[in-house]
């Protein structure tokens, strides 16, 4: 599992927009990250977290997944931009003090575009769903990943 | 599979995922352009594919492939390679 300092390392956004604290890898083809929706999170309305912030934080761990794969290529963390997302399907917004879990598969790769799909559930309850193209900008490098 | 079998069967993936009419392909059009692939669309093809037939299909593979006829090729090679009769 990173830590936090790492995570940040992976993703370009700071706070307080930064929609993952949790971030690990159980399994080929899978990456696993969760985000714990804390009181004053930008993306709530009250207590209730928004579509748009479960798709930033799809985003995220998408962008977080690729930057992790960079690193142990020992390659540069490169930035990408979302392409298209489609099949977004919400079943029930997250709410404040909930732990957010999302599941990022890639499901094919060609050239610098990415295709994953992204599972979100709260415990055992899923919330939502999507497919997202990621396209890699290899010209834009970040900080090195650090252990 | 036989050829012609994979032919059907990728024929009308293919039409339901980019929404042609399968009547309209044929082993000497270019894919890309009767699809209306772009690079974005790409990957939808490649992961149309390998759930199709179960092939694990690489990026620089699929660039390989400029027609309908290079492709039916393609998936049979697949086929012999892998020695996999996907149902």
């Amino acid at each position: 599992m990173l830590r936090e300092e790492q995570i940040k390392s992976l993703i370009r956004q700071r706070e307080p927009v930064i929609l993952i604290d949790t971030f690990f890898k159980p399994a080929d083809p899978e990456y696993y990250t969760g985000l714990k929706i804390l009181p004053g999170n930008i993306f709530c309305r009250e207590d209730i977290f928004s579509a748009e912030g479960v798709i930033e934080h799809m985003a995220q761990s998408s962008a977080a997944m690729l930057g992790y794969l960079a690193a142990g290529r020992n390659e540069q963390v490169k930035t990408s931009y979302i392409g298209e997302i489609r099949d977004f399907e919400l079943a029930d917004n997250p709410r404040t003090g909930d732990f957010l879990e999302t599941i990022i598969e890639i499901l094919s790769e060609v050239m610098d575009i990415i295709l994953v799909k992204a599972r979100s559930h709260i415990a055992s309850r899923p919330v939502a769903s999507c497919k997202m193209k990621l396209a890699i900008n290899r010209n834009v490098d970040r900080q090195l990943f650090y252990n | 599979m036989t050829k012609q079998e994979i032919i059907e069967r990728t024929n009308v993936a293919l039409a339901e995922e980019f929404e042609k009419e399968p009547s309209l392909f044929n082993p000497q059009e270019n894919l890309r352009e009767a699809l209306e692939l772009d690079s974005l669309a790409l990957v939808d093809l490649v992961a149309l594919l390998e759930s199709e037939f179960g092939y694990k299909i690489k990026g620089p593979e699929i660039i390989e492939v400029k027609t309908f006829g290079d492709l039916y090729e393609f998936l049979l090679k697949k086929q012999s390679d892998e020695g996999h009769l996907a149902s």
